[in-house]
Formats: C-alpha cells, structure tokens, sequence
C-alpha cells in the first residue's frame, strides 16, 4: 500500500510539474518599444557591435536555448540571466564605447556598443581603459582624446585583465587604481570616476602603464569649484523590482545624479515617493516602469510607496566620489562572477562521477547478459 | 509563471552548472540502480549484499534518483525544451521525453499488470541507458565549452 502511495504522489509531481511548466516556456516581453533590437544566439550576440544615441535603449532577444546575460565589461550594467525566448535591454544615459559580454560564456560572447551624444550636454561620459586581455586589444584608453564640459564626471571602465588609473599628469584629478574583472579581466572590471573642475588642455596617464597609457582631455565652460558629486564606485544605473508589496532590493545603491529605475512587476499600482526630497515616480501601474535622477548630494534617502505607504519602504544610498559602496559587500570588479568561474572546476568531477555510472551501469548489464547467456 | 527566472535566481545564474551537477548525479543513481538489480535478480554476487538489502536500496535510490530527474527535467521543459537543432539539443530532446516512455512502462508492468517482470532487467537497462544518452548530450556540451 504504502509503495502503491509513494508511486502515486510521484507521478502527480511529475504531471504538476509538466502542468506549471508548459506555459512558463514563452518569456514576457518587457521592452516593447526599444530603439534598437539585437539577439542573443547559442553562443553569440547579433549584431556584435551596435549603435545608439544617449537615452536609446536597445533591446535583446535570447533566441538561444540556453540563459544569457548582457553585461558590461566595465560594470555599469548587467542585464542579469535572460531566459530562452525572453527580452531584456539596457537605456543608455552616457555616451562612450561599451564593451560587453555573456557573464554566463565570457570567453565567446563579447560584442561592443557605441553610445553617441545626444542633443543634450551629456551628465557623464564614459572612457575605457584596455588591454591585451581582450583580443585584438593593446594597452590604452578609448577614446584617449575627449572633450567635456568642466564638472562633467568622466568615469573610467576597467574592461582589461590588468589594473588601471586615469590620473592627471599634473595630478588634478586621479581615480586611483580601477581593479579588473576577476580571472585577469576574463569578468567584468570596476569602474571610478574623476571630475575635471578647470577649463583647458589636461594630459592624463595610467599610473601603472604610464608610457602605454597616455590621453587628453580638453575641458570646456567655465571652472568649478569641485564640481557635482561623480559617480564613484557606485553604477550610474540602478533598478528596483516592486513586487506585491515590496521593494527589490529594499536599499539600492545609485552615483549622484545617476538613474534609478522602479519596474513594477505585481498586480498592482505602486509609487516610489521619496520622504525628504523632492522625487516622486506618481503612480506606476503594473508591468510599468518609472525613472528617477538620483540627487546630486550624496546620502541615504528613504522612500514608501503612497499607495501601500505601511508596507513598502525603501532606500536609496547615493554615493559620492571616493566613497565605499555601503549596498556592495565588496567592489564591483570583485563581485562574484558567476558562471564559468565557479563551475569550471567541476567538470572533471562531473565527468569522474558520470564515468563511475557508467561503469556500475556497465558492470550490471554485462551481468545480465552474461546470465541470459549462460541460460540459452 | 517564470520557472526559468525563478531557477536562474536560485541557482545565482548558475542554473545550468547545476543542471550538470543534477543529471551527473541522476546518471550516477541510475548506474547504481541497475547495479543493485543484478544484485538482487542475483546475476552477480557483488556487491556482497543480501537481496533484501539491495531491493532496499534500489527501492530508496530509485526515488530519490527519480525526485532529481524531475527537478532537472522540470527546468528543462520550462525553458530551452523543443528546439530540433543542433542534433544533441534534439536528441536530448527525444531521449528525455523517451525516459517518461520507459517509466510509464515499468510502473505498469509493476503496479499494473503485477506480470511480465522478466522483462523488467531489459527495461531497467533501457533506462539506464537512456539516462546515459541524456548526460552526454549535456555534459559533453557543457564540457566541451
């Protein structure tokens, strides 16, 4: 009896799980509306290298069988595991070159953005540091010749294997050393920013490759006085998920003057209503998403939702130059790479481990067949 | 219902390495499986085990073998299931829906039918090996990246 109960409780799991899963197969399109669309293949992005203006956003489609992320070698964005068939995309607020990969297949998935200005005078731009680590790379910054505005936060994306800084030859400005993604920049790097307060011509160098690394950046306007609080270590991008009744992540970490998004993905309306400034989404409704600019002053900012205001409250910690992520446990380019890095020691003892059921299994079958034999 | 998202958020983005993980371990259950059948059908004496024991033994490792096969196969119908290409993604496919095949056969010559138990060591094997083609076909992928 008690046998005929555990085959019957497990050919109903069985049916649950084919039931619940069945329609589970088609991913929501979350992006309806993109500026521009590219796809994810087994193993590949395509296009590999794309275009867009600052505040387009592009769209990818995971045509491939397996899950995909699409993030940035220099950290600013991560579209996190986009499910087969699922869409995902990343709005870009800062115009540079953006190299970006698959966190999940980072040796052969890797493409490039290029973010051109808008008609606006960009908040941020965006300089990379490379190196051979990436191929057909050599030692250098892109662009390695710039202008921008005196105030303007210039943030420095680490997408090679080694340690960079982008420091003023008269020493004025200088990120310190931006790490690189872990496994010799085979993950993403960290990123850093720096604020030129002083019209005119500025050399700059790499402290640690300072023959090899070498750039200009020419200021504009008029000079400020420290200028608005930079990016720092912090993502120039953030996201909050809201969900029937919460925030996700309930603090969430953004640089001055950077975007945070609330994507409301419950069934129903929510608010993200900040307590002592001035920021309020209004209603965002379900399946719905809203865009905050962060403040410029760098703190911790509660928020509610107006709507549920005794049951969902949330933080924003803006971080300002030079000052540690408090959300982060450790840097972005420490952060932990998933994927291939974690799983790349087991395959031997995957295999080893296939290789021994094999072997039961084979010993077995040679058994009854040496029996069946032995009978006839 | 995103079973994929949900799994790809449990696993850290990991869900794949733990697919692998899963059906090594699914493999090596059913390797096991069929080991303690001979033992108990008494074509070999090893391991030294009374039959009792290995019937046991095959009985518990048979559900947890089982209760893992459906975790795997669950993320796998969920999600990426159903493309016919390349081969391995379509064999993997067909071999896996086969395992439902197999299953639903020896359940009912066992709760069923309660006769033909002989044939019971060839659909054993059968499913041993149908195990067998549905590891390689994704652990050789995944090794082989």
């Amino acid at each position: 009896m008690r046998q005929m109960r555990t085959v019957r409780i497990t050919l109903l799991a069985l049916v649950i799980g084919v039931l619940f899963a069945g329609p589970a197969a088609f991913g929501e399109n979350h992006l309806q509306n993109p500026d521009e669309r590219a796809a994810i293949v087994d193993f590949d992005f395509a296009p590999r290298r794309l275009s867009v203006s600052v505040g387009e956003t592009i769209a990818w489609t995971n045509n491939g069988a397996r899950p995909h992320t699409v993030s940035d070698r220099g950290g600013t964005f991560d579209t996190g595991p986009i499910a087969p068939e699922a869409v995902n995309g990343v709005t870009f607020s800062v115009p540079g070159t953006y190299s970006f990969f698959c966190r999940i297949n980072p040796g052969r998935m890797n493409g490039v953005i290029e973010v051109t200005p808008g008609d606006e005078a960009p908040r941020a731009v965006r300089v990379q540091a490379t190196d051979p680590a990436r191929e057909g790379s050599e030692l250098g910054f892109t662009p390695s010749e710039l202008s921008v505005g005196t105030g303007i936060p210039i943030v420095l994306a680490n997408v090679g294997g080694k340690p960079h800084t982008l420091t003023a030859d008269d020493g004025s400005f200088d990120t310190g050393i931006v790490t690189p993604g872990a496994g010799g920049g085979k993950f993403a790097g960290a990123n850093a920013s720096v604020t030129v307060t002083t019209p005119g011509r500025h050399p700059f160098h790499c402290e640690v490759h300072p023959e090899a690394m070498q750039g200009v950046i020419t200021a504009t306007g008029e000079e400020k006085e420290g200028g608005p609080a930079a990016a720092s270590q912090a993502p120039r991008e953030a996201s909050v998920k809201i969900v029937d009744f919460a925030f996700e992540p309930p603090e969430a970490s953004v640089a001055a003057g950077g975007t945070v998004t609330w994507d409301n993905t419950g069934n129903a309306p929510h608010t993200a209503t900040f307590d002592d400034v001035d920021l309020d989404t209004e209603t965002i409704e379900p399946g719905a998403d809203a865009p905050l600019v962060a403040p410029a002053e760098a703190g911790s900012y509660s928020y509610r939702c107006n709507i549920h205001p005794g049951r969902m409250r949330g933080t924003l910690v803006v971080v300002g130059q030079n000052q540690a992520d408090p959300t982060q446990a450790q840097p972005v380019g420490d952060a932990e790479p998933t994927g291939a890095d974690v799983t790349g020691g087991v395959t031997f003892l995957a295999l080893l481990t296939g290789v021994g059921g094999a072997f039961m299994g084979g010993f077995a079958i040679s058994a009854f067949v040496r029996n069946k034999m032995g009978q006839s | 219902m995103d079973i994929v998202g949900f799994l790809n958020n449990v696993t850290g983005g990991n869900l794949l390495f733990w697919k692998v993980v899963v059906a090594t371990i699914v493999f090596l259950g059913a390797g096991f499986q069929i080991f303690l059948a001979a033992r108990f059908w008494e074509v070999t004496g090893f391991p030294p085990l009374k039959t009792s024991t290995a019937a046991a033994l095959h009985r518990w490792n048979g559900r947890v073998t089982l209760s893992l096969a459906v975790l795997v196969a669950i993320s796998c119908i969920a999600g990426p299931a159903g493309p016919l290409s390349p081969t391995r993604v379509m064999l993997h496919s067909i071999f896996g829906t086969f395992v439902f095949v197999i299953l639903v056969t020896k359940f009912t010559i066992l709760r069923v039918l309660r006769r033909g138990t002989k044939v019971l060591p060839y659909v054993g094997t059968a499913l041993f090996l149908t195990f067998g083609v549905i590891w390689g076909t994704s652990v050789a992928d995944y090794v082989g990246r």
